[in-house]
């Protein structure tokens, strides 16, 4: 078993007299696993709890993974919450899809919550395939408006979920993966069709109250195929993803994602670690009269990642990272500067720095005095000015 | 009549002493064995100050011939635990080699330079836990002789063949009674001396010599790394299956 506390502090650098000026909070995180005897079964267990001082939609505890597994040599049967890691992207996965995101953690990050769902996977020479039934679709809750850990503009308020969908529709996944040899390179395929809840999320307009506009959530299902490729060659991986989607929902158009990364590992004269990344996300959707990119939550319309890790090889394994997102199209940027190590073997801490600059900087937010709705271009378009830092500690039993 | 005596002499000890070819069959003839290990490794991180880490790995090896695979497992501590390093050593490509992060549920390809880069924040690197076979290598055939503290050494001056590789030259010391590697001195890309790596414990099992501890301390830095085996088990019956890439999820 093992077991972390942590307390994080984000402190808002730029004023807004709609946010508070900081957020604390702590962090727990339990994983335990059992296996019998013959090691083929196990039980695993990975929870997390937030809470925080001030915001109580920030409160939690998930199970983010409670799961049973059966395995053989060759498969593996899993059934409760699972958590998936299918994309080969960094920043962005298109095709990473069985999970939704934690934005109550951190929307910037990459935490997932955990899927209730059977899976089984059958693993050959040269690869695996699974099949996926999502029994319940994820719901997702976001910070209080107040909070500096929401990151639109806080006179933007979500309602309640516009669906009439059961959410315990199942969902479909079919999943091929494979490495082809060609010479002296290795190619890393991956196939993926879904059907039901697409992972994008919409918002639709709720109307205006006084100074604030009201989104309403909206699932909608959807039939994706995706694909997902990984080539090293020498020092570089270049990686691509792309999915094609076929709404269900008359007010989503069919819509395309393509991704492509290029990683870059070298090493600085002095012997540190270097990881340069690139990746370019576009969004494509088939009729323009539907939810735009941004109404579909999309962070990366055509947007461009660069971003490079510094790892400073020494016994705490501190790494420095830092990334730029860059809207094409609009003025929009994100800029986030971290570095992580440790104070003694079992204490980590982490330092951020985060900046978001939206489309017109000169307002405290993006969006337009008339409605949500006007808006063209991507998610990024529609964040409110972001300036601030956090420290994290953490202890490691 | 001079330089005849002394052409005669010297093709006559050309013919006796032993050239880097046959030393480094003699030493893989006596390392290396069809077989597959199972150990318990304890990983000390020694800074310049004598401060002292600790991390316990597991180390699964499978030699097959000119091929061979290896998988580790960070067992401690906590923040790192379920890190595991894959690595796949090929006769005739490049090797491969994998991490799986628990954290992120990720396994992470590493390439070209990456293999250079400090495993764990110690001072090994990814690449030494790869393949130390003589198709990794150039060697200068001639090889120099040296006795230290008694006990007599061929020193073998090889060169990496990878262009990727964190090492100009490295130069091996090979006690002449056993054929067993004692030390390894890296030699950086500016050809400044790195690091140096010593041997010790050596144990015979099954006709094959398996080293109990490695000590490598870096010159420039001052820090070192100390590697321990633990309870080490030979003939481990370990399969193909045992290193494919779903281990590294599960």
């Amino acid at each position: 078993m093992d077991a972390s506390v942590g307390s994080f502090y984000q402190r808002m650098l730029l004023a807004n007299a709609h946010v508070a000026p900081y957020s604390a909070d702590v962090r727990a995180h339990l994983q335990a696993k059992h296996t019998n005897e013959a090691q083929d079964f196990l039980l695993h267990l990975d929870a997390d709890a937030l809470y925080d001082d001030q915001d109580t939609n920030r409160r939690y505890v998930y199970l983010n993974e409670a799961k049973a597994v059966w395995q053989t040599d060759d498969a593996t049967i899993s059934v409760g919450n699972i958590i998936g890691a299918w994309g080969k992207m960094d920043i962005y996965s298109p095709i990473d899809t069985l999970n939704a995101r934690n934005l109550l953690k951190d929307p910037l990050a990459n935490d997932k919550l955990g899927a209730t769902a059977l899976q089984y996977r059958h693993y050959l020479d040269n690869g695996e395939w699974e099949v996926t039934v999502k029994f319940l679709e994820t719901m997702q809750s976001l910070p209080y408006t107040a909070s500096p850990y929401y990151f639109l503009d806080p006179k933007v308020c979500f309602g309640d979920l516009e669906s009439h969908l059961v959410l315990w529709r199942p969902t479909l996944f079919a999943r091929y993966s494979t490495t082809v040899e060609m010479g002296e390179s290795s190619f890393d395929h991956t196939f993926i069709l879904a059907n039901g809840f697409d992972a994008i999320r919409g918002v639709i307009d709720g109307g205006q109250n006084d100074d604030f506009y009201d989104l309403t959530p909206l699932l909608f299902y959807s039939t994706k195929a995706m694909y997902a490729i990984a080539v090293p060659l020498e020092a570089w991986i270049l990686k691509s993803e792309m999915a094609l989607a076929y709404s269900e929902d008359s007010r989503v158009s069919h819509y395309g994602q393509l991704a492509l990364a290029a990683e870059y590992a070298t090493q600085t004269p002095w012997g540190q670690s270097l990881l340069y990344l690139s990746e370019y996300h576009r969004f494509v959707r088939w009729e323009s009269t539907k939810l735009s990119a941004l109404q579909l939550m999309q962070f990366f319309q055509n947007d461009w990642v660069i971003g490079v890790r510094m790892g400073l090889n020494d016994a705490y394994n501190s790494a420095l990272m830092a990334a730029i997102i860059v809207d094409m199209e609009g003025q929009g940027s994100a800029t986030q500067l971290s570095f992580n190590s440790k104070l003694i073997d079992s204490v980590s801490y982490s330092l951020r720095w985060l900046h978001l600059v939206p489309r017109d900087a000169t307002h405290s937010t993006a969006l337009p005095a008339s409605s949500f709705d006007a808006m063209v271009g991507s998610f990024l378009d529609a964040i409110g000015a972001h300036d601030s830092i956090t420290v994290g500690l953490t202890y490691h039993f | 009549m001079k330089k005849i005596v002394f052409l005669l002499l010297a093709m006559t000890l050309g013919l006796w002493s032993m050239t880097a070819s046959e030393l480094v069959k003699k030493m893989e003839k006596g390392t290396t064995s069809n077989n597959s290990v199972e150990a318990q490794l304890k990983m000390l991180l020694i800074n310049s100050n004598g401060d002292t880490l600790e991390r316990t790995m597991q180390l699964k090896t499978l030699d097959k011939g000119g091929e061979s695979k290896a998988l580790i497992e960070f067992l401690s501590p906590a923040d790192v635990k379920g890190t595991k390093l894959l690595t796949y050593v090929h006769a005739d490509k490049a090797n491969e080699q994998w991490l799986y992060l628990p954290a992120l549920k990720r396994v992470k390809r590493i390439v070209g330079s990456g293999q250079s880069g400090s495993f764990m924040g110690s001072e090994f690197t990814y690449e030494d836990f790869g393949k130390q076979g003589s198709d990794v290598y150039r060697y200068e055939e001639l090889l120099q002789e040296s006795t230290i503290d008694g006990v007599e050494y061929y020193l073998a001056t090889r060169y990496p063949n990878s262009s990727d590789s964190a090492y100009s030259k490295q130069i091996i010391y090979v006690d002449k009674a056993q054929n067993l590697v004692r030390r390894v001195d890296y030699y950086d890309t500016k050809e400044r001396h790195l690091k140096t790596a010593t041997m010790h414990d050596y144990t015979s099992q099954n006709g094959s010599y398996r080293v109990g501890r490695i000590e490598m301390k870096n010159l420039q830095s001052g820090k070192a790394t100390h590697i321990l085996w633990l309870g080490e088990q030979s003939n481990a019956k370990l399969t193909d299956a045992d290193f494919h890439k779903r281990v590294l999820e599960r």
